[in-house]
């Protein structure tokens, strides 16, 4: 019998620091056929587990096209992730998945694109982000804006780096808070539109797609202001959150109006999100 | 053709002659109340109920149910066998086996889970007819109790006989296994019956009037009587909503993951890590529930996720009623 909850192990290749209390999980599974048979699509997510510790879904962070491995990045926040955060190379993590849908790559190809995160929100964002920049000649202008409650909560720093290092790509950082030595900018996200040139008043922005992830609440201001700024909402793309318990549109934690978060997401045109019956 | 009839008195006898092929699961009394349990003895089941505590759903979706067995020292872990045996479900009402029918299709649409489903092969469901008290309103979600949907084998009660209608293979092998136990009956037609509880309008048109209802007063109004007790949802045939968490049997190795009944009343439901609950008002979590059942989803007939029961209203411990709540949307 098939059993849909059964998890799979995979092994930590490397444990990178990314904040005080975020780490990025490169994973390989112990098990050749289920590497072999595992593919995912940027933006699906997986159910990761520790025996005895239960289960949370923590989306893909590294792109599909890399068949090596795939990299979970985890902030600890409970007893589920601080145990996880607390793992060495060569430990082992059970997976599951991978689950939902996906952003859209081919469909955006010719386009602009402009990337908004906050937080750990970079790291469903990331996979995309990296899949776009190796095909860089396909795609437009790119900008990611990128926010954090503090300098020290930013993540993947070097891959910022690198990343406003490719032709026709700029970062746009900034913090809730500055600290010591931080000569960035301070402020909400969306503070960043101006400099990505996203205004107010200035067209629309039909060649240009958003794709967003972060807290909820930033989401939505975001959102709001992109289409204020002259953005269709069905080119805005958001990633929903919720403590999806199976992954198959069955446990009903994710369910919003009538859609289930974990099959039907978690990925949503703004235009579909503005047409639920339920607050996101 | 003459029909067949099962005389009360025989009921005892029927159901040995089944537990001779499958577990016979039934109701009983129980204090004031009645259970579905595994019928041991004969004797002690009943056809003349006004419902169970617990629906039919912990047999398929037990309140607590082992998904994978571990062990932390060896790192060994394999996921629950599930035995079958095949099962007989005696005297059940039709809306019971509707709320089973809704549960069906929500485990088989989209990705089917087989730990759900499993659990539903062999079984055998024999219907029994029954007068609605205060509280059943199943016409009213387009369940008459002339529905037979579903059934192996009706049976339709006149005073001291029940008739016996099998309507499935199944159920004529059964009803061949009671010959001897029948006598000829010339009842025909089901009896007419009333319910006192009702909706002020068929289920039709219902989900368009939620869509119109989400700032309907009435959602503020349950949500002051409301403590979020949860027993709406344990009590409901069709609520399946499940929480997955590990557990480790105490000074061992040994340990499970398991899934178990969860409640959308409860504020932690839709809690995320990063603190956000994104039903924090009790007036959200109400709403949600009610919007479930006649809403959401419906199943591939379009049929809501409410069967009538009244079990929410009945063991409600704030006195709400959901028929009551669905006339001041209507």
């Amino acid at each position: 019998m098939r059993n849909d909850y059964i998890p799979y192990p995979a092994r930590i290749v490397s444990a990178r620091d990314e904040t005080y209390d975020t780490k990025t999980f490169r994973l390989k599974f112990t098990e050749p056929s289920v590497a072999e048979d595992f593919n995912f699509k940027q933006g699906q997510f997986l159910e990761v587990s520790l025996l005895g510790r239960g289960e949370a879904p923590i989306s893909i962070c590294s792109s599909p096209l890399e068949r090596e491995y795939f990299e979970l990045n985890i902030r600890s926040v409970g007893s589920l992730t601080g145990a996880i955060c607390r793992l060495k190379e060569g430990d082992i993590l059970y997976v599951r998945g991978p689950y939902g849908n996906s952003f859209p790559f081919k469909e955006v190809k010719g386009r602009d694109l402009v990337f908004i995160a906050g937080g750990i929100g970079l790291a469903p964002l990331r996979g995309l982000i990296q899949m776009v920049l190796k095909n860089k000649k396909d795609f437009g202008n790119v900008s990611i804006l990128y926010g954090a409650k503090s300098p020290e909560d930013l993540c993947f720093r070097d891959e910022l780096e690198q990343w406003s290092e490719v032709e026709g790509t700029s970062v746009y950082q900034t913090v809730d808070r500055a600290s010591d030595g931080w000569n960035g900018r301070v402020g909400l996200v969306t503070e960043l539109y101006e400099a990505a040139g996203i205004e107010e008043g200035a067209g629309e922005m039909s060649n240009t797609t958003a794709f967003l992830c972060g807290p909820p609440v930033m989401i939505r201001f975001a959102a709001r202001k992109l289409k204020a700024c002259g953005f269709k909402p069905g080119n805005i793309y958001v990633t929903l959150e919720r403590y999806m318990k199976c992954g198959i549109g069955k446990c009903g934690h994710c369910n919003i109006g009538g859609v289930f978060v974990c099959v039907d997401g978690p990925v949503f045109s703004w235009e579909h999100v503005e047409g639920f019956t339920e607050d996101f | 053709m003459a029909s067949k009839a099962l005389p009360k008195d025989k009921i005892p006898q029927a159901v040995s002659i089944l537990k001779k092929q499958y577990k016979v699961i039934g109701a009983t009394p129980k204090g004031k109340n009645f259970v579905f349990k595994e019928i041991e003895d004969p004797n002690e089941v009943t056809l003349d109920y006004n419902t169970t505590i617990l629906p039919l759903k912990k047999f398929f979706l037990p309140p607590r149910e082992v998904i994978v067995e571990f062990n932390l020292q060896s790192k060994e872990y394999r996921g629950e066998d599930i035995k079958v045996e095949p099962k007989v479900f005696f005297g059940i009402h039709n809306y019971e086996l509707q709320a089973v029918f809704r549960l069906d299709f929500a485990f088989k649409n989209g990705v089917s889970d087989e730990t759900y489903l499993k659990k539903r092969e062999k079984n055998v469901f024999i219907g029994v007819s029954y007068i609605p008290d205060d509280f059943h309103f199943s016409e009213s979600v387009g369940i008459p109790t002339d529905l037979k949907e579903g059934f192996d084998i009706f049976l339709t009660r006149y005073d001291s006989h029940y008739r016996v209608e099998a309507m499935t293979e199944k159920g004529r092998e059964i009803e061949n296994a009671w010959e001897e136990l029948l006598v000829p009956c010339d009842y025909e037609g089901d009896p007419v019956v009333h319910f006192k509880n009702k909706l002020k309008q068929s289920v039709a048109g219902i989900r368009e009037i939620f869509h119109g209802a989400y700032n309907h007063p009435i959602w503020k109004e349950t949500a002051r009587k409301c403590y979020s007790c949860g027993t709406c949802n344990l009590v409901c045939p069709t609520c399946y909503c499940f929480d997955v968490s590990d557990e480790v049997i105490l000074g061992t190795d040994k340990g499970v993951r398991a899934r178990r009944w969860d409640s959308c009343q409860a504020l932690v439901f839709t809690k995320v890590a990063g603190g956000d609950v994104f039903r924090e008002k009790r007036y959200d979590r109400v709403r949600h529930r009610m919007s479930r059942k006649f809403a959401y989803i419906m199943d591939e007939k379009d049929r809501p996720f409410c069967v009538g029961c009244g079990r929410c209203v009945r063991q409600c411990t704030a006195d709400i009623n959901i028929v009551d709540v669905m006339n001041a949307l209507l």
